[in-house]
């Protein structure tokens, strides 16, 4: 280090030694330090160094994050293990509709979801109440089963 | 294993789990960022807006490449970095390309009559004459002086060496500190 080095450093890099390439920072401080002849080059740079200050950088606010996570891809979706295989202890189709078997052999499931369906829709013509059949409108079903007016599509009382 | 020159990366392990998904580890790699990446776009181009369309710009990227990324030489803030100068010089060039007539008026940078300048004339004049400065110029004061990269790191992103780097802030440095003489002057006594 020397006194053309430390010159040249302060005219690249300015008057604050963080700048400073890091091999040589602490050989200028102690150059520096010792060299009045080179206080106003130091002066003269620290000053530079005041001005470049008041340059803007920017803001940065909660619009502009936004929009900036916004873009980010979304979250993996969880996927299934290998096999297909329901977690431990989670009940399948088997379990929550006990399908009988008769002499041994099981319901096929298809026709076990035919049966439900079936048993379903009789029970609920069963619970129409007895003013209600099934030629009538659904407007008709629905002042017969909430005895209110009826509420055409438009939101106007019939 | 490390292999030769790598360096540890700060960011390694939160852009694996940016690219494995982790919405917590996108939100804190954009704000380890953004305000950096915000100040290179502004100092660079002058603009708020243009910088932020910067900043939107750097992170499309960082989603697409999260995945590919591989540490060695280079840290992920340096690839960053680079990818924003790059990007600023695109836009650069574009305005380059603008027609006379379309161009904006281009603002006195010179010595203001009024002696007496007010803050917000410095910064608007401080702001003309680093606008003024070859943008290679410009890109190598941003990233030493403001960012505060390392000569390596600054080199590096602007694929040159670190004797270069230091020419060009030579460069910059005396032709502002001849431009800014008077202001000097004027705030500073000097």
């Amino acid at each position: 280090m020397d006194k053309k080095r430390l010159s040249a450093i302060l005219e690249a890099y300015g008057a604050d030694p963080a700048h400073w390439p890091a091999a040589e920072r602490a050989a200028a401080l102690a150059l520096a330090e010792a060299e009045p002849s080179l206080a106003n080059e130091r002066s003269a740079a620290a000053t530079l160094d005041r001005l470049l200050a008041k340059a803007p950088a920017g803001t940065v606010d909660n619009a502009l994050r936004t929009r900036v996570l916004e873009t980010a891809p979304p979250p993996r979706m969880r996927t299934l293990p290998k096999g297909g295989r329901r977690a431990r202890g989670a009940p399948g189709f088997n379990e929550i509709i006990r399908i009988p078997s008769f002499g041994g052999v099981a319901i096929a499931r298809p026709v076990a979801i035919l049966a439900i369906a079936i048993c379903l829709g009789l029970g609920a013509g069963a619970l129409l109440p007895s003013g209600v059949d099934s030629a009538q409108s659904d407007t008709e079903v629905l002042n017969a089963l909430w005895g209110g007016p009826a509420i055409t599509q438009d939101g106007a009382n019939l | 294993m490390r292999g030769a020159g790598e360096r540890q990366d700060p960011d390694g392990d939160l852009v694996a789990r940016v690219a494995a998904g982790d919405q917590e580890a996108v939100r804190e790699l954009v704000d380890r960022h953004i305000i950096a990446l915000m100040a290179v776009g502004r100092r660079l181009l002058g603009s708020q807006h243009d910088a932020e369309e910067i900043v939107q710009e750097v992170f499309l990227r960082v989603w697409a490449n999260a995945a590919k990324w591989q540490p060695g030489r280079a840290t992920f803030a340096t690839w960053m970095h680079r990818v924003a100068i790059n990007l600023c010089y695109d836009r650069l060039r574009r305005r380059r390309e603008v027609t006379v007539e379309t161009m904006p008026e281009v603002v006195d940078a010179g010595p203001s009559p009024d002696k007496g300048l007010e803050d917000e004339a410095l910064t608007k004049r401080i702001e003309s004459e680093l606008q003024a400065l070859p943008e290679r110029q410009r890109a190598a004061l941003v990233l030493c002086h403001y960012q505060g990269l390392s000569q390596s790191e600054a080199a590096e992103i602007l694929n040159i060496s670190v004797e270069a780097l230091e020419s060009l802030l030579s460069r910059a440095r005396r032709r502002l500190k001849d431009r800014l003489s008077d202001v000097a002057q004027d705030y500073f006594g000097t």
